[in-house]
């Protein structure tokens, strides 16, 4: 096997896409405008059948925001925007247009706690004055806090018929957030506070599911140092000889468990979906803000669409840099206006100039093959019956699940057809997937795509044994503070 | 004289729309009315309004005050 020379083509071809932006997840600080909103940045989108045992019949999807979140984060850490919209849009009969839309609203909930001081009642500076948790309820000592709501909206996500969710373990149309991972003293068992708040959810029209929003260990797996060090690292080294630069971060995750039959249609198996963040399009600076009035900002007009993501890395390496913007606010039955990106795709032809001689792009156009991986799924797999080109995850919910142990990280690739791109799992190491598709490895002929077999890696490597085996499968957030008894 | 007024009439209108600082015909907007506008169009169903064809016209750069109408809204 030809080395690829030190200065690896591919991570400065990903460099290339990337490096103004600084992404690091696999869509995370992607487009220059998002860099600016990081509580509405998407950063990765998981799609799967459940693996926990005995919940085969529902798909679980977690949408992953406000990437990069150091664990000592204070003295705010990272609450949800609740000035925001959060969305998981689900395409059922393949139009590239939604069916469904599960929203999600954040609010604050601050008690102004206060201590005497010299008589006097003062409002504390910090987010807990005491000890919180075990329960969701205790939460005495809390200052702040979110607790969210979640609507099902069928049809259009503006127009169509929106019903609340109820919270099936307490009752009423909300779900408390757990307080990020701020250290043991504050919360001696994060464990068990944070799983206090995984809930039965009542979903109108369907059986119930479940939901959990909260601080969860990042996830994503990625040797970035490396790459943006002059691309210090060999893509065809050990698939696990390199760090993974994201291994000290938090993530927030909004996870929602559903019924299968919440969500197919028609007979058809295979469902399409994305997350995206929606604010006001206007807002107003104060310049006197308050604590019982207006706040700081002043929102208003219609929501209006700034993150967007389906499939992983798509407006990180596919994408062009003049169009990020735009993709992050453009819907996947407009994605005509980006096909060129996906059938003339810059990534391996970077690979080519770099490394001339050694690496070769597939010589073959338009590049069906990544037509099929990012835009319609693929035949036999996770292609709808009738399939609009969009970019979007797709999974066919007919795929029988493979347990955690069974799981080959390289998903489809490596045999296990329950694995990306038929949908997306934690474990599932996209990154190397990423590499191999975009070389070639969907197409058979070696004389077209010489690089088609080549095992391809940043070095950085995940798989399902990073993660829980039960809902919600990421895994507890790092502690801000860790201190011996 | 029928068409006399008819012209004047015409012209009139004409002067008005394009002296208007909030007119849509000719795609000039003052931006503190238009953001006005938007946050008393708050919605859940509406959509955005398209702005890549619109001028704005900023008259108020140097006016702290130009959004108190709406800041002091209760």
């Amino acid at each position: 096997m030809k080395r690829f020379a030190k200065r690896s083509a591919i991570a400065v071809a990903i460099a290339a896409g990337c490096a103004i932006s600084g992404a690091q997840a696999s869509s995370h600080r992607e487009a220059p405008t998002i860099t600016e909103k990081p509580k509405l940045d998407a950063s990765d989108f998981y799609m799967f059948r459940s693996y926990e045992s005995g919940r085969e019949d529902y798909v679980t999807f977690i949408a992953n925001y406000l990437p990069l979140q150091d664990a000592y984060g204070g003295p705010n850490y990272f609450d949800m925007d609740s000035d925001a919209l959060y969305e998981i849009h689900v395409d059922n009969n393949g139009d590239a247009i939604e069916d469904i839309t599960f929203q999600f609203r954040f609010h604050d909930i601050a008690a102004d706690l206060q201590v005497p001081v010299n008589g006097v009642m003062v409002s504390v500076p910090l987010k807990n004055i005491g000890a919180i948790g075990p329960a969701a309820t205790d939460t005495d000592a809390v200052n702040v806090r979110q607790e969210y709501a979640i609507s099902i909206v069928r049809g259009d996500r503006r127009t169509g018929t929106s019903e609340l969710l109820l919270n099936g373990d307490v009752g009423g149309n909300t779900f408390r957030k757990p307080l990020d991972n701020i250290g043991n003293k504050s919360i001696g068992d994060y464990a068990t506070y944070a799983a206090s708040h995984v809930f039965n959810a009542a979903i109108p029209g369907c059986d119930d599911g479940r939901v959990f929003v909260g601080q969860r260990k990042e996830g994503f797996a990625v040797n970035l140092g490396e790459i943006f060090d002059l691309v210090n690292t060999n893509p065809l080294g050990p698939v696990d000889g390199e760090a993974n630069t994201l291994a000290d971060k938090n993530v927030t995750s909004l996870a929602i468990e559903v019924p299968i039959s919440c969500l197919t249609t028609g007979g058809d198996s295979v469902i399409g979906a994305w997350t995206t963040a929606s604010q006001r399009q206007a807002r107003i600076l104060n310049p006197s803000p308050t604590s019982t009035g207006k706040g700081a900002t002043v929102e208003g007009g219609a929501w209006t669409q700034v993150s967007r993501l389906g499939s992983p890395l798509v407006n990180e390496v596919v994408i062009g840099l003049k169009d990020k913007d735009r993709f992050n606010a453009s819907e996947p039955k407009d994605d005509g206006q980006f096909a060129t990106y996906v059938t003339n795709p810059t990534l391996p032809e970077l690979l080519e100039i770099l490394f001339s001689g050694t690496a070769v792009a597939p010589n073959i156009f338009p590049r069906t093959d990544l037509v099929s991986a990012f835009l319609t799924g693929l035949t036999g797999l996770n292609q709808p019956a009738s399939v609009t080109p969009s970019e979007m995850l797709r999974l066919n919910t007919a795929t029988a699940v493979a347990a955690a142990v069974d799981q080959e990280n390289l998903g489809a690739l490596a045999g296990d057809v329950a694995g990306f791109p038929n949908g997306r799992r934690p474990g599932d190491d996209v990154v190397d997937i990423a590499l191999r598709v975009v070389m070639g490895a969907l197409i058979e002929d070696g004389a077209v795509a010489p690089n088609n077999t080549a095992p391809l890696t940043d070095g950085a490597y995940v798989d399902s044994a990073d993660f829980d085996t039960a809902f919600p499968y990421l895994i507890t957030p790092l502690a801000g503070s860790i201190t011996a008894p | 004289m029928k068409k006399l007024i008819l012209l004047m009439a015409l012209v009139t209108t004409a002067v008005a729309g394009c002296g208007g600082s909030d007119s849509p015909d000719n795609g000039i907007r003052d931006l503190t009315g238009f953001v006005k506008k938007q946050v008393a169009r708050t919605s859940e169903r509406s959509a955005p309004i398209e702005i890549n064809d619109v001028y704005f016209v900023d008259r108020d750069q140097e006016d702290p005050n130009a959004y108190d109408s709406v800041l002091n809204d209760m």
